[in-house]
C-alpha cells in the first residue's frame, strides 16, 4: 500500500512469519511508523488472521479514524472483510475499554448505559466533589481540618489534591491504597547520636578557645535535638541548633564530624515534619478517601464515567473475573499498539492482563514520550523492549527518517545527544530532496522577545519559496503567544493560533454569556449594560447613562424609551431589545438556548467566529440537561475557575501560518518550523500536595516554629523524581520540536537579561554561540559521531526594519453569504376533522385552544381533591357519547350504562326513528375520508336513510341541553350536517333531501337547512380555517356560550 | 398469495394503491391496505382522498390497529417496571451489583422485547438456551416476567400477534376479502404467523424490497405458499451531491442555504432532510431552519423527563422531599410561566439568592415580605401560590394505593397553569403550547402506568410511588403533533423508507453515526446469536445489523426523485476531525465545500467607540453627581475614564454571589478595618475580638461557615496577629483618632469626602495619617511610585480641615506582612519626603480630573491594562484581557 518500497528494518517489522512471536518497534521521528503499523494489520488478515481478533490500540481518536480508513480502503473490493473491518477493534485505549465494558457491563458492575464524561464535566463534577468531601470533613472534624488547613503550605490546596488524586489513578491505584505505603527512611536519630559520640571522642588539640565554644554550643544543640521528646521539641532543637563550620577548626576530623552531624539534623526536619504533621497527613488522606466516595457515588448517580474509570473498570473487570480474562484472551488472537510510550501505569496493566503470551506487537520510541503530565510513564517501554531483546524475540529498529532533510536531523542530534532523558540512536536521513539550500537550520537571537517575534516575523516573508500554510510556530508556554501575534498582525502574515486556551474569555463568548444572564434575570445590570453596549444592542453611553438616570430599574428603564429621549437609533435598539428579551425569556426552557442567541446574533448582525459556533454548540448540548439558571451558574464557575478551555479549531482551509504548543504538533509534520523563544520555560515546580506512584501522597507543610515550608519525607523522595522526569521531559520535547521540520528548521530565542536556562542554554552550550555579539553568519558545526552540518547564526540587537504586505480582501474579512427569509405560505394542516371544522365555525379561538393546542379539559382544581372510594367513577361526557352512539349502531356495547340505553330508546322511539327502521337503504356510523381543496377531512356520518324517496341524513346530541336551548345550540352544528351531507351525497350518488338534529336528552329534533347563504357554507369555512392556520390568527367569538367553555377565564381573554 | 418484489423505488406501493383504486372505483370495500406504521397510513389515505376518492379510513390501516383486541398490550414503561421488581425478586447472584441500575434493567427489557418479538417467549428460550455466561440468570428473569404479565393480563406484541392470527385462522376477517400488505421490511415469526393466516382465509398480496428479502425469507414465504412477481423497473436515479463543512452548525446553515435555493422553485413541502443522528442533529437543525425561517416539521420524539412541565411538577414534589430546599424550590417556581410577573419574579429570584443555602416555605414567604408588612399585589399573588403548593407537604405522611397516588398526584397538574396565548402567535411559540398541553396529559398517562406497574401492591408511601413514577417519565417519550403540510420534513432515516420527495438532504456522513456502530448485547453474545438463530430464533446478529444499516443508506440516497445531497461537518464539537463515513467513498463523488452564510441581519453592525456625553441634561446630572467626590472615585478615574463611568456613575449591581464567593476581598478588609480600629484604641486579646467581628459580619452577608472561610479566617487571623505583635510604630508617643469621616470643600462646587482610618497626633501638633490597605501587598508598595495617587495628599489636605497639621501619610500593609509605605516630614518608618507643591499640585489635578468628567469624557483608557483584571467594567468596555487576546488572535488582533 506504500508507494515507496519498504526498507529491510521495515520489511522486519512486517513479516508475518514471524507473528508468534513478541515483538517491540523502536520507530524514530519520521520513520513511517504508522505506514508499518497498518501495513503489519494489513498482512494479518491478508494472512487468513479475522480483524476481530486483532485489537489494536493507537494514542489519539484521529489516528485510530486514520487506520480504519486505510484498512478499509487496503480492502476495498472484498466487502466481506471489509464489513468485518467496520466492527473492528481498533481504537484508543478509552475507546478500547468503553467498548469492552458495555459489553461486558454485568460483569463490570457497571450500568450498561453509561456515558463518559468528557473532560470539562468531569472536572466540574471532581470540583463539587471535592469541595462537599472538604466541607463535610470540616463539618465533621472541625480541629483537625483547622491543623490541616494551618499545617499546609498553601491554604488552596484542592487542585493540588485534585492532581494527585488523578496522577494515584493513572498508576492504578485506589484511595483506599494511600495509607499502604511505608515512610521513606529519613536520618535516624541513631545516625545523629552516632555523629556525636565519634565528635566527642575527637582530640580537640590545637583548637582555640572560640573554636571549642563553637563546637560545644554545636553538641549541645544537637544533644537539644536527639533529647526532644516530641516533634515539635525536636523542631524546636533544630530550629534553634546552630554550628558556623568557619569557626571551628578547619580541616580536622571533628570538623568534617561536624559538618555531617550538621547536615544530619537539617536532614533530620523532613522526618520531624513528617512526624509532626502525621495526623494533618492522614486528615488529607481522609480527604481523598472521602471525596473518592463521593466523586463515585456522583457518578453511579448520574450513570457516568470519567476516562480513569474505564481504565481501572477495565482492569478490574479482568482481574476479578477470570473467565472473562479468559475469554478475552482468546478472542484476541494480536494486540498491536502504537505509542507504546505514551501509556500510563494502568493502561500498561491493562495491556499486560490481555496479551496472550507472543502476541503483542509494541511500536514507540523513548525519545518521544512527553506526556508525563498526562502521567505517561515512559519505563514500561523500556522494560518491554529490553524483555523482548533478552527474549530473543522480534525487535526492530526503524532509524531511517522520511522527513527531514540531514543538516535538521544533525542539528537534533548534536543539540540533544546526551540529553537527559535522550536515548542516543542515530537518525539516518532517507528522504530524497530535489534541491540542496546553503543552510536549512538557523538560530536566531534577539535581545527581547518583541524583536525576536519581528525577526521571526521578517524571516518568515523572506521566505519565498514557501506558502504561509508551510510554516508552523511551535512554542513551549503559550504565554509568548501574544508577541507573535502582534508582531505578524504588523507584518501582514495571516496566522492562526491552533487552539489557544481563552475560550471563556473571549469576547463572543462574554458577549454571549452576559445575554444568557440578562434572559435568566435582567436585574443584573452589569450584565445587562454589557450586552447593551455589545454589538448586539449596540447604544451609546449616553443612553446607558439616561437608563440609569431615572428612578426604574436598569431592566426596567429598557421599556420606558422615548425617541425624545434617546433619539435614534438608541430608542428603537433599545425598544427593539426589551421586546425580544421578553419573547426569549418566555421561550428559554423551551427552546436550545443557542436559538435565543441566534436570534439576537441576527438581529444584530453579530460578527460570526470559530469560537462563536462553538459556544453555540455548548450551549445547544446544555440545554439537553441543564435549566437556563443552572447553564448560566456553570458559565460563571467555568469563567471564575478558569480551565483554559480551548478554542476553536480555527477553520484550516485557509493559507496561513499555525502558532502551536509543541504538544499539539506531536505526530505533524511541516516544511518550516520555528521552534521559537525556546527561552521560554514552563513552571513545573512541586505542587503543596502532591502523589508518585513510588513515595505515595506528599505534602509540603509550614514548620511550625519556624513558619518556614518544608516537605514531608514522601514530597522530598517525590521531589528528586519529579525533577528528573521534567528534566527529561524537557529534552524530548524539544527533540520532538525539531523533528517535526522537513525543509527548514528556525530556534529562536531572546535573551532578556538573564541566564540562559532552559532550552536556550542547551543550543548555547551544544552549538558554543556567544548571543552577546552581534553576528549574522554560516557557522559549521559537527555531530558527536563528526558528521559536519551548518547552520546561520543570527544574533541581532535591533529590530527589523518593518515590511509589511498587505493583506488580500479574503483575509480581511472571510466572506459570508446573506440570505433574506424565504416567503412563507399555506402553513395549514394538511387533515382536519368534521367535529374541529365546526368548532371553529362556532368559535376560532375555541378551535385553536382545544383542538390546534389540545388544552381540553378543565383540570380537578388543585386543593379540592378528596378520594372516595366507594363511589364508581362517572362516565365522563365523551365516553357517554360513545355508547349512545354504539347502542343506535347496533354494536354490542359491555355493560352499558342505564342512563346511555334509556337515550338510545328515546331515539327509537321517535318517528324519525320508527322511519328510520323502515328505511329501504340505511348506514349508520359511516366513517369517510373526503377531500376539500387539499384539505382531507375526517368525518363519521351517525346515520343516513333513504324512506319513502327520501334521502335523510340524522345526528344524534347527547348534550345536556335544555328543549329551549336546543335550537340555538342546533347552530353551532350547521357545518357539521353540511359537511356529512357532502359525503353522504357520494356515498349514496345522491344529496341527501333533509337533515336533522336530534338532541336526546330534551328530546327535541332540529331540522338543519342545507343551503345555507354564503359564509356558513363548507368552502367557505375551510377557506377561513386553513388562512387562521397559515397566520397563526383566532380571534374569538364572544357570546353567552363562552360561559359553558373551559376556556373563559382561564386561557381565553374573553370577558 | 402474491409477493410483489423489486428494489427500492420500482414502484411498489404504486403497484397497491392502483389496485386499491380499482376497488374504490367498483364502490367495493372488501379491500384493506395494511402497513407498518402511522405515518405511512396517513399518507397513502390523504394521496387517495386528494385525489378524489371518498372512503372510510379504516380500508387503509396499521397492521396493530387492523388487528382484532385481544390482551392489552405492556408498554415499555411498564414493562421496565416490571422487569425491574423481576430482577429483584429472582436475586440472581450474576446481577446482584447491577440490578439497581436504571441502564440494566433497559438492557434487560430490550433483549427481552427482542425475543418475544422474534416469538420466542421464556419456555421457548428455556428449550434453546445457548451456553453463555448469563443465560441462565437472563433466563430467570424473562420467566419471572412471563409470568408476572400473565398474571396481570399483559402481553407483548408477538404474543398479541399470535392470538390475533388463531383468531383469523377461525374467524376470517369480517368484510375485507383482499388484503394489501406494503411497506413492511422485518417480518418475525408472529408477522409470518399473521401472515399465513390472512393468505389462508383471503386474497393476500405481501410486497417486499429487495434488501429485505434475504434468501432466507424469500424461500420461507415461497414455501408458505406466496407467487412471486418482481417488478424490474426503478425510477430514473436523482442526482447526488456531497458536501463538506468545517463544523455541525456550518453544515445545517449549508442545507438550509441550498433549501432556500430549492424553495425558490418548488413548495418546501417537496423537500426532506433525512437525519441518522438525531440526538447530535436535531438541536442544530431545529435552530438553524428556525433562524433562516424555513417552516419544517419534525418527525421525532423528545425525552418527556425534560419537557419543561414534567420537569415543573416533579420538581415540585422533588423539593417537597427535600424539605423546600430554596435553590430547588425556586428553579421549579421558575419553571411556571404564571408564577409571577417577570419583575417580581426577577427581584424574588435575587432576594433568594442572597441567601441561600437555606430551605422551608415559610422562609421562602418572609423573603418574599421583606420588611414590608403589607405585601404589594404582585407579592400577595406570589404568596398565593406558595400557600397553595404548601399543601402537597402533608403528602409525605401518607399511605396510599398506587391507584390513588395516580389520582391524587393527578391534581398537580392544575399547579401548570399555562399562559394565555397572545396573537398572532408564531409557529414556534404554538409548539411550544402544544408541548404543554400534551406533556400535561402525558404526565396523567405516566401517572396511570405507574399505578398499573405497582396494582398488585398495597399501601406505599409516597417515594416508592414516586420512584416508579420517575422511572416511567424517563422512559416516556414526546411527539410533537403537527400537522402543517407545506413544511421541509425532518425524517429519520427508518421513517425515510415511506417517503419520496423531489429533493433529499442527507446530513452527518461520518463514521460511527451512519453507519452506526455495532453494539453487542450484554447478555446473549454474537455466537450465542447464531446459535439462537440456528434453533430458529430469529434475534438480530452483527451482520444483520450491517446489512439493514447498509440497506437504510441505500433507501436513504433513493428517497429523491430528483437530488439528494449528503453532507458531513469536518470537525466534531470538541474540535477532533471527523472521519468522513464509509459509504461515502463507494459513491466516488467529490466533495464540494460549504459556503458561509447567514440570514440577513435585521441591522447592520458597526463598531463605535465610546463618545463623550454632550447631552446638556446629561452633563447637568453629572455635574449634580460630581458635587462631592471621594479620592477613590478620582484615582478610578485616573485608572481609566470609562472605568469611572461603570463604577461610579452606573454604579451597576450583578446577580448575586454564590455562597462560596461571597467572602470577597472588601468583605475581608472590612473585617480586618473593624477589628484594627477597635483594637487600636482598646488594646485586648486578639482573638476573640477578631472572632465577634468576624462572626457578626459573616452573619449579616450571608457567608457560610466552611472550610474555605475558614482558610480566610486563619490568614486574616495570622495577619492581625502579626500587627498586634510586630507593629513598630512608636504608638506611645502619639494620641489616636479612628475612623474619622470628613468632608471639606475644595472649590466652591466640589466636595471632598472619606473616612479616615487613623489619626496619630505628635505631641508637636504634627498628624499622621495611617491607611490600612488588606491587599495584595505588592499594589501597596508600588503606592509610592504611583503617579495617579491622589488619597494620599487629599487626606492630608482633609487633615488640616480636621485642624490638624498634617505631618505624613502611610499606607499599612496588612496581608501576608507588615509594610509601611509613606511619606512624612521626618523620617519615621523609612518614609519618603513629602514630595513638593504636594497639595497644590494634588488640587489642580483633581480640578482637571472634575473638569474632565463633567466635561462628559468616558473614553476607554486604562492607565495600567494589569488592573484591568479587576475593574467591574471589563465585560463592558471590550478591552482584550491577555488570554481574550489569544483566543481572538487569529481574526482581529
Ligand atoms: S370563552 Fe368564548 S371566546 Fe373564549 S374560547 Fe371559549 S367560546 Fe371562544
Amino acid at each position: 500500500m506504500s508507494a515507496t518500497p519498504f526498507t529491510s528494518d521495515q520489511l522486519l517489522a512486517i513479516d508475518i512469519s514471524q507473528r508468534h512471536l513478541d515483538a517491540c518497534v523502536v520507530a524514530g521521528p519520521g520513520s513511517g511508523k504508522t505506514t508499518v503499523l497498518v501495513e503489519y494489520y494489513r498482512r494479518l488478515v491478508a494472512g487468513g488472521v479475522d480483524p476481530l481478533s486483532i485489537l489494536a490500540i493507537t494514542f489519539t481518536e484521529k489516528a485510530a479514524g486514520n487506520m480504519r480508513k486505510k484498512l478499509a480502503q487496503a480492502f476495498q473490493d472484498q466487502p466481506e472483510t471489509r464489513a468485518r473491518l467496520e466492527r473492528a477493534w481498533v481504537s484508543t485505549v478509552h475507546g478500547f475499554c468503553a467498548r469492552l465494558l458495555r459489553e461486558n457491563a454485568v460483569f463490570a458492575g457497571i450500568d450498561p448505559e453509561f456515558r463518559v464524561l468528557d473532560a470539562t464535566e468531569a472536572w466540574r463534577m471532581q470540583q463539587d466533589a471535592m469541595r462537599a468531601a472538604i466541607d463535610a470533613l470540616f463539618a465533621e472534624h472541625l480541629e483537625a481540618m483547622r491543623g490541616l488547613i494551618r499545617g499546609l503550605s498553601n491554604y488552596y490546596f484542592e487542585p493540588a489534591v485534585l492532581n494527585a488524586y488523578d496522577t494515584m489513578r493513572g498508576a492504578g491505584l485506589r484511595a483506599g491504597e494511600l495509607e499502604d505505603f511505608p515512610e521513606p527512611a529519613g536520618t535516624a536519630r541513631d545516625e545523629i547520636n552516632d555523629t556525636l559520640i565519634a565528635i566527642r571522642k575527637e582530640d580537640l588539640f590545637g583548637w582555640s578557645i572560640a573554636q571549642r565554644d563553637q563546637l560545644e554550643g554545636a553538641i549541645e544543640g544537637a544533644e537539644r535535638v536527639l533529647s526532644a521528646d516530641t516533634p515539635l521539641a525536636a523542631l524546636r532543637a533544630i530550629a534553634a541548633f546552630q554550628c558556623n563550620l568557619q569557626k571551628v577548626k578547619r580541616g580536622s576530623t571533628a570538623a568534617n564530624l561536624l559538618k555531617r552531624m550538621r547536615e544530619q539534623i537539617v536532614n533530620s526536619e523532613y522526618q520531624q515534619i513528617t512526624a509532626f504533621y502525621a495526623p494533618q497527613r492522614n486528615m488529607l488522606i481522609a480527604i481523598l478517601r472521602r471525596f473518592d466516595a463521593l466523586y463515585r457515588d456522583r457518578k453511579v448517580q448520574g450513570g457516568a464515567l470519567d476516562f480513569a474509570d474505564l481504565e481501572e473498570f477495565t482492569v478490574r473487570l479482568l482481574e476479578e473475573s477470570p473467565d472473562t480474562r479468559a475469554r478475552l484472551r482468546r478472542q484476541f488472537e494480536h494486540i498491536l499498539m502504537d505509542e507504546f510510550q505514551d501509556t500510563n501505569g494502568q493502561q500498561a496493566r491493562l495491556v499486560e492482563l490481555l496479551r496472550p503470551p507472543d502476541r503483542f506487537y509494541a511500536v514507540g520510541d523513548i525519545n518521544q514520550s512527553i506526556f508525563g503530565f498526562r502521567h505517561a510513564d515512559p519505563a514500561g517501554f523500556a522494560e518491554y523492549r529490553d524483555d523482548v531483546a533478552a527474549r530473543g524475540r522480534r525487535l526492530v529498529h526503524l532509524i531511517d527518517n522520511f522527513r527531514s532533510r540531514a543538516e535538521i536531523l544533525r542539528a537534533v542530534e548534536t543539540v540533544t545527544a546526551g540529553a537527559p532523558g535522550i536515548e542516543d540512536r542515530s537518525l539516518v536521513p532517507g528522504r530524497k530532496f530535489a534541491d540542496e539550500p546553503e543552510f536549512s537550520v538557523e538560530v536566531i537571537a534577539a535581545p527581547t522577545l518583541e524583536m525576536e517575534a519581528q525577526w521571526v516575523a521578517r524571516r518568515i516573508l523572506d521566505f519565498g519559496q514557501f506558502e504561509f500554510q508551510d510554516f508552523a510556530i511551535l512554542v513551549r508556554n503559550t504565554e509568548v503567544i501574544p508577541e507573535f501575534s502582534a508582531a505578524f498582525t504588523a507584518a501582514g502574515i495571516p496566522f492562526v493560533v491552533n487552539r489557544g486556551r481563552g475560550f471563556y474569555d473571549s469576547r463572543e463568548v462574554r458577549d454571549l454569556t452576559h445575554l444568557l444572564r440578562v434572559i435568566a434575570n435582567p436585574r443584573d445590570d452589569l450584565s445587562l449594560t454589557t450586552v447593551l453596549r455589545s454589538p448586539l444592542v449596540n447604544v451609546s453611553e449616553e443612553s446607558l447613562l439616561r437608563l440609569r438616570m431615572n428612578e426604574y430599574s436598569l431592566s426596567d428603564a429598557l421599556g420606558r424609551t422615548t425617541t425624545d429621549a434617546y433619539g435614534e437609533p438608541d430608542h428603537s435598539r433599545l425598544s427593539r431589545f426589551a421586546a425580544r428579551l421578553r419573547e426569549y425569556r418566555t421561550r428559554r426552557e423551551y427552546v436550545t438556548f443557542d436559538r435565543l442567541l441566534l436570534d439576537a446574533i441576527d438581529e444584530s448582525g453579530y460578527p460570526p467566529s470559530p469560537n462563536l459556533d462553538k459556544f453555540l454548540g455548548q450551549a445547544r448540548d446544555a440545554a439537553t440537561r441543564l435549566s437556563l439558571d443552572e447553564f448560566v451558574n456553570e458559565l460563571a464557575i467555568l469563567r471564575a475557575e478558569n480551565p483554559r478551555e480551548a478554542d476553536a479549531p480555527p477553520e484550516d482551509s485557509s493559507n496561513t501560518v499555525k502558532i502551536m504548543t509543541v504538544h499539539s504538533a506531536k505526530g505533524l509534520e511541516f516544511p518550516v518550523v520555528f521552534v521559537a523563544a525556546i527561552h521560554k520555560g514552563i513552571d513545573s515546580s512541586v505542587p503543596a500536595v502532591a502523589f508518585s506512584r513510588h513515595a505515595g501522597l506528599g505534602a509540603r507543610w509550614r514548620n511550625p516554629v519556624t513558619g518556614k515550608e518544608k516537605d514531608d519525607l514522601f514530597q522530598h523522595a517525590l521531589r528528586q523524581e519529579w525533577k528528573l522526569r521534567e528534566e527529561q521531559e524537557s529534552s524530548r520535547l524539544l527533540y520532538v520540536a525539531m523533528t517535526r521540520a522537513e525543509h527548514h528548521l528556525v530556534l529562536s530565542f531572546s535573551t532578556t537579561n538573564r541566564k540562559p536556562e532552559n532550552w536556550d542554554k542547551l543550543v548555547i552550550e551544544r552549538l558554543g554561540l556567544d548571543p552577546a555579539q552581534p553576528g549574522d553568519a554560516i557557522m559549521p558545526f559537527q555531530t558527536a559521531e563528526g558528521l559536519p552540518w551548518k547552520a546561520r547564526i543570527h544574533v541581532v540587537q535591533e529590530p527589523p526594519e518593518l515590511v509589511a504586505r498587505t493583506l488580500t480582501a479574503e483575509e480581511e474579512k472571510p466572506a459570508v453569504l446573506f440570505v433574506a427569509p424565504p416567503a412563507v405560505a399555506a402553513q395549514h394542516d394538511g387533515n382536519a376533522t368534521v367535529t374541529a371544522l365546526s368548532t371553529f365555525a362556532a368559535c376560532p379561538r375555541k378551535y385553536f385552544l382545544s383542538r390546534y393546542l389540545g388544552f381540553d379539559s378543565r383540570p380537578r382544581q388543585f386543593g379540592e381533591f378528596a378520594i372516595d372510594e366507594d363511589k364508581p367513577r362517572d362516565l365522563s361526557a365523551g365516553e357517554f357519547g360513545t355508547q349512545v352512539h354504539a347502542l343506535l349502531a347496533g354494536t354490542a356495547v359491555p355493560d352499558p350504562s342505564p342512563d346511555a340505553l334509556k337515550l338510545a330508546e328515546v331515539f327509537q322511539q321517535s318517528a324519525l326513528g320508527r322511519r328510520a327502521a323502515r328505511a329501504t337503504r340505511s348506514a349508520r356510523e359511516s366513517e369517510f375520508l373526503m377531500a376539500m381543496d387539499d384539505l382531507v377531512i375526517r368525518g363519521q356520518v351517525d346515520l343516513w336513510f333513504e324512506e319513502a324517496g327520501q334521502l335523510v341524513l340524522v345526528d344524534y346530541k347527547t348534550d345536556d341541553v335544555s328543549a329551549a336551548e336546543a335550537p340555538h345550540r342546533a347552530r353551532d352544528y350547521g357545518l357539521q350536517l353540511r359537511l356529512y351531507a357532502l359525503a353522504v351525497e357520494r356515498m349514496a350518488g345522491r344529496a341527501p333531501d333533509r337533515a336533522f338534529l336530534h338532541f336526546l336528552r330534551p328530546n327535541v329534533l332540529v331540522e338543519v337547512d342545507l343551503m345555507p347563504n354564503l359564509i356558513e357554507n363548507p368552502e367557505q369555512i375551510v377557506r377561513d380555517f386553513q388562512e387562521a392556520q397559515s397566520n397563526l390568527n383566532f380571534p374569538l367569538v364572544e357570546g353567552p356560550h363562552c360561559k359553558s367553555c373551559s376556556h373563559y377565564h382561564a386561557l381565553c381573554d374573553a370577558r | 398469495m402474491r409477493l410483489i418484489t423489486g428494489p427500492a423505488g420500482s414502484g411498489k406501493t404504486t403497484h397497491v394503491l392502483d389496485r386499491f383504486r380499482e376497488a374504490l372505483r367498483s364502490h367495493s370495500h372488501a379491500v384493506r391496505i395494511l402497513v407498518p406504521t402511522g405515518t405511512m397510513a396517513q399518507h397513502l389515505q390523504n394521496q387517495l382522498a386528494r385525489e378524489g376518492f371518498l372512503f372510510p379510513p379504516s380500508l387503509i390501516q396499521t397492521l396493530d390497529s387492523f388487528l382484532p383486541d385481544a390482551t392489552p398490550q405492556v408498554t415499555p414503561a411498564v414493562l421496565h417496571l416490571v422487569v425491574e421488581r423481576a430482577a429483584q425478586r429472582v436475586g440472581r447472584l450474576e446481577f446482584a451489583r447491577v440490578a439497581a441500575f436504571h441502564g440494566f434493567c433497559n438492557s434487560i427489557a430490550r433483549a427481552i422485547q427482542e425475543f418475544a418479538s422474534a416469538g420466542c417467549d421464556s419456555a421457548r428460550l428455556a428449550a434453546a438456551l445457548p451456553e453463555v455466561p448469563l443465560g441462565p440468570a437472563f433466563l430467570a428473569v424473562y420467566r419471572e416476567v412471563d409470568a408476572e404479565l400473565a398474571r396481570r393480563g399483559l402481553a407483548f406484541r408477538g404474543r398479541r400477534l399470535e392470538t390475533a392470527a388463531a383468531h383469523i385462522a377461525v374467524h376470517g376477517i369480517p368484510g375485507a376479502t383482499a388484503i394489501l400488505m406494503d411497506g413492511f421490511h422485518h417480518l418475525p415469526d408472529p408477522e409470518l404467523g399473521i401472515i399465513a393466516a390472512l393468505g389462508a382465509r383471503t386474497d393476500l398480496t405481501l410486497t417486499l424490497g429487495d434488501d429485505d428479502l434475504t434468501p432466507p425469507l424469500r424461500s420461507l414465504l415461497l414455501s408458505m405458499g406466496f407467487q412471486e412477481e418482481r417488478l424490474p423497473s426503478r425510477r430514473a436515479q436523482a442526482a447526488i451531491a456531497v458536501v463538506k463543512a468545517p463544523n455541525i452548525e456550518r453544515e445545517t446553515e449549508e442545507i438550509a442555504r441550498r433549501i432556500l435555493t430549492h424553495a425558490a422553485a418548488r413548495p418546501f413541502r417537496e423537500i426532506g432532510i433525512i437525519v441518522r443522528a438525531p440526538e447530535i442533529y436535531l438541536p442544530a437543525l431545529r435552530a438553524t431552519l428556525e433562524r433562516f425561517s424555513i417552516p419544517a416539521r419534525f418527525y421525532f420524539d423528545s425525552p418527556l423527563e425534560r419537557h419543561p412541565v414534567i420537569r415543573f411538577l416533579t420538581g415540585t414534589v422533588d423539593a417537597m422531599l427535600a424539605g423546600w430546599d430554596h435553590a430547588r424550590t425556586l428553579a421549579v417556581l421558575r419553571l411556571a410561566p404564571r408564577f409571577a410577573d417577570f419583575p417580581t419574579a426577577d427581584r424574588f429570584d435575587f432576594a433568594v439568592r442572597e441567601q441561600t443555602p437555606n430551605s422551608g416555605l415559610s422562609e421562602l414567604r418572609a423573603i418574599l415580605l421583606g420588611n414590608n408588612e403589607q405585601p404589594g399585589k404582585p407579592e400577595a399573588r406570589l404568596l398565593q401560590k406558595l400557600d397553595s403548593i404548601a399543601y402537597i407537604e402533608e403528602w409525605r405522611e401518607f399511605l396510599l394505593t398506587p391507584a390513588d397516588w395516580a389520582a391524587r398526584l393527578s391534581t398537580l397538574r392544575a399547579l401548570f397553569r399555562p399562559a394565555r396565548p397572545s396573537f398572532p402567535a408564531t409557529a414556534d411559540l404554538v409548539l411550544q403550547w402544544r408541548s404543554q398541553s400534551a406533556a400535561l396529559s402525558l404526565f396523567e398517562e405516566a401517572l396511570a402506568e405507574a399505578a398499573a406497574a405497582l396494582a398488585s401492591l398495597h399501601e406505599i408511601p409516597l417515594d416508592e410511588f414516586w420512584r416508579a413514577l420517575k422511572s416511567v417519565l424517563r422512559l416516556k417519550s414526546l411527539r410533537l403533533p403537527d400537522g402543517r403540510r407545506n413544511v421541509v420534513h425532518v425524517i429519520s432515516a427508518k421513517e425515510a423508507r415511506q417517503w419520496a420527495l423531489p429533493v433529499v438532504f442527507l446530513c452527518g456522513m461520518v463514521e460511527k453515526q451512519f453507519p452506526r456502530v455495532h453494539q453487542q448485547d450484554p447478555f446473549f453474545n454474537e455466537a450465542a446469536r447464531q446459535r439462537l438463530n440456528a434453533a430458529g430464533i430469529r434475534v438480530r446478529t452483527a451482520q444483520e445489523f450491517e446489512r439493514d444499516e447498509r440497506a437504510l443508506f441505500d433507501t436513504a440516497t433513493s428517497r429523491a426523485t430528483m437530488l439528494t445531497t449528503l453532507s458531513y461537518p469536518e470537525f466534531d464539537a470538541r474540535g477532533e476531525r471527523n472521519l468522513q463515513s464509509i459509504y461515502l467513498e463507494d459513491l466516488f463523488q467529490p466533495a464540494e465545500d460549504s459556503v458561509a452564510v447567514r440570514p440577513l441581519p435585521r441591522r447592520l453592525p458597526e463598531e463605535r467607540a465610546p463618545a463623550p456625553i454632550a447631552a446638556p441634561d446629561l452633563l447637568d446630572f453629572l455635574t449634580r453627581r460630581t458635587a462631592t467626590l471621594s479620592p477613590s472615585a478620582l484615582e478610578n478615574f485616573l485608572q481609566c475614564p470609562f472605568q469611572y463611568f461603570v463604577q461610579r456613575l452606573m454604579r451597576l449591581k450583578t446577580a448575586p454571589l454564590r455562597p462560596e464567593e461571597r467572602f470577597t476581598f472588601p468583605e475581608q478588609g472590612n473585617i480586618v478595618h473593624a477589628v484594627v480600629a477597635e483594637w487600636w484604641l482598646h488594646p485586648q486579646e486578639i482573638v476573640p475580638l477578631f472572632e465577634r467581628i468576624f462572626a457578626a459580619h459573616l452573619a449579616a452577608a450571608h457567608i457560610p461557615n466552611g472550610y474555605h472561610t475558614e482558610r480566610l479566617r486563619n490568614a486574616m487571623l495570622d495577619d492581625l496577629k502579626r500587627f498586634t505583635s510586630e507593629d513598630a510604630w512608636p504608638r506611645d508617643a502619639f494620641q489616636s483618632q479612628t475612623e474619622i469621616p470628613f468632608e471639606f470643600p475644595l472649590t466652591a462646587d466640589l466636595n471632598i469626602k472619606g473616612r479616615i482610618d487613623r489619626l496619630d497626633i505628635a505631641p508637636d501638633g504634627l498628624a499622621y495619617i495611617i491607611d490600612y490597605k488588606y491587599g495584595n501587598m505588592q499594589r501597596v508598595k508600588g503606592k509610592v511610585k504611583d503617579p495617579n495617587l491622589m488619597q494620599a495628599p487629599l487626606y492630608m489636605m482633609a487633615a488640616e480641615h480636621l485642624n490638624a497639621k498634617p505631618g505624613g501619610m502611610f499606607y499599612l500593609g496588612l496581608k501576608g506582612g507588615l509594610e509601611y509605605v509613606g511619606w512624612s516630614q521626618s523620617p519615621l518608618m523609612d518614609s519618603l519626603a513629602l514630595p513638593e507643591n504636594w497639595l497644590e499640585t494634588t488640587r489642580r489635578n483633581t480640578l482637571r480630573i472634575v473638569g474632565e468628567i463633567r466635561a462628559g469624557r468616558v473614553d476607554v483608557n486604562p492607565a495600567d491594562t494589569g488592573n484591568c483584571r479587576y475593574c467591574d467594567g471589563r465585560d463592558i468596555c471590550r478591552v482584550e484581557t491577555v488570554a481574550g487576546y489569544i483566543a481572538t488572535a487569529g481574526e482581529d488582533a
